[in-house]
């Protein structure tokens, strides 16, 4: 009687001979086959006998090779060993004879290999990614709220700007003389500075705005519920005139841009998106 | 909550549903993206590009996934289409994705690798592989048993297998663990 799970791993995995038949698209007990679909251990054995087999046979009839990609459905269920058998022995003969489709297996081998010890992407853009995400909308038709106008005074003689907020008691405007540049009331921002508190998908963020000399534009994202720089945050400045769009995306830390005297936009991206026009 | 209901709830517009996918597969799809670039303006892009797309007409790339595969593998498999389709369109080398250039040598590593095992290992690998034969047919052939071929073949396989992985890292999930 042909064993049906390992001595070694008694009713838990399932015999190597019995992977050996699946592979080879020969007839599996439907209860094995039940196993195999919920054992990674026993998936991964069979995945890596196909690929083995695939690999040390070498490339085959290329010349009749189908140039049709396979789709993502039908490439990890093949990977995940799930697909009918009629449908695993197809992928199984492509893979003899598509070196793209073959590649492609074994990037995604990689990838989601490689997954299993990798770093964490940065919480601010994985909340800001799953808030978009769960409202079933793309980037482009996001509403963006209004932070107001920053006004600039360039022909003062002390650099000054003020912000003109959207609603009447959202006011808030400084004017700093950049020859005192000893001022630093933000800590690890350095004055003259503007500030505004914006209430974030991620929590309550306050803006700081520093024109610095020459005409350098900073904008620092601070996350005051965890009193730290906030990260992840898409900066862009958008003349009205349509020139010279600058883009700046940071892990954390001051974002920095040339500013020109012309009306421009600066769009800020932190889970929530937000406009401040610029005068 | 197993993952073809927390699709269902996904697509029924259930929120917390479709936070909780993101957070689940995040590093995931982080990892496949930072594999393309060094970049990490280029690749948080490209990490949010992949969900605004499977949230697109209506979450449409999700409903595609029909249960022939873990969620997992799926996700990572539409991720790395993005990859290879932004590759063809660019005509660019990959930082430190795969090429053709490099299944050659792959398959020499491979080959190579056969030499360091034993003549009888090596025998069962190529009558395996190579002529398709089960467990029984080698075992009548060698004289051995069966349980005693896949044995042999276990351990045969898993020295290729970290050989060829010295070169290609993570191409064989036991490397990784």
């Amino acid at each position: 009687m042909k064993p049906a799970f390992s001595q070694e791993f008694q009713l838990v995995h399932l015999d190597p001979e019995v992977v050996a038949c699946f592979v080879d698209g020969r007839s599996v007990e439907p209860e094995h086959l039940a196993h195999l679909r919920n054992c990674e251990l026993c998936q991964t054995r069979a995945s890596d006998g196909r690929l083995l087999r695939a690999l040390l046979a070498g490339n085959q009839d290329a010349a009749s090779a189908t140039t049709v990609p396979l789709d993502a459905a039908t490439i990890a269920g093949y990977h995940d060993q799930s697909l009918p058998v009629d449908q695993m022995a197809a992928v199984d003969r492509r893979l003899l004879s598509d070196n793209d489709v073959l590649l492609e297996l074994i990037e995604l081998r990689i990838g989601l290999h490689s997954a299993l010890r990798a770093a964490e992407p940065q919480t601010q853009l994985v909340a800001r990614t799953a808030a978009r995400f769960s409202t079933g909308q793309s980037e482009e038709s996001m509403r963006i709220a209004s932070l107001g106008t920053l006004i600039v005074d360039w022909n003062s003689e002390l650099p000054a700007f003020h912000f003109h907020a959207a609603t009447p008691e959202n006011v808030a405007s400084i004017t700093m003389p950049k020859a005192d540049p000893a001022i630093n009331d933000s800590g690890s921002f350095p004055a003259p500075i503007a500030r505004r508190e914006i209430s974030l998908h991620a929590g309550r963020h306050t803006l700081r705005v520093r024109i610095a000399p020459p005409n350098q534009l900073e904008i620092f994202v601070f996350d005051e519920q965890h009193f730290r720089p906030a990260g992840g945050v898409k900066i862009s400045l958008e003349p009205e005139s349509g020139v010279g769009r600058q883009t700046a995306t940071r892990q954390a830390g001051i974002a920095s841009f040339d500013l020109q005297p012309s009306p421009a936009r600066l769009l800020i991206d932190a889970g929530d998106r937000w406009v401040l026009e610029m005068r | 909550m197993d993952d073809r209901e927390l699709v269902d709830r996904v697509l029924r517009y259930d929120r917390a549903a479709a936070e909780a996918v993101v957070h689940e597969y995040a590093g995931l799809i982080y990892t496949i993206f930072s594999r393309e670039s060094d970049d990490p303006d280029h690749v948080e892009q490209r990490f949010q590009d992949f969900f605004d797309l499977l949230a697109k007409n209506d979450y449409q790339m999700l409903r595609m996934w029909n249960d022939k595969s873990a969620l997992r593998s799926y996700l990572a498999a539409v991720a790395l289409k993005m990859v290879l389709e932004a590759r063809t369109r660019a005509d660019e080398e990959p930082d430190h994705g795969l090429t053709q250039e490099l299944l050659e040598p792959l398959r020499e590593s491979l080959h190579s690798a056969l030499h360091t095992v034993s003549e009888q290992d090596r025998r069962i690998i190529q009558l395996r592989r190579f002529d398709g034969l089960g467990f029984r047919e080698i075992g009548m052939r060698l004289g051995m048993k069966p349980n005693a071929v896949g044995v042999i073949l276990h351990r045969a396989e898993k020295r290729l297998r970290d050989q060829v992985s010295m070169v290609f890292p993570a191409l064989f999930r036991d490397f990784v663990q």
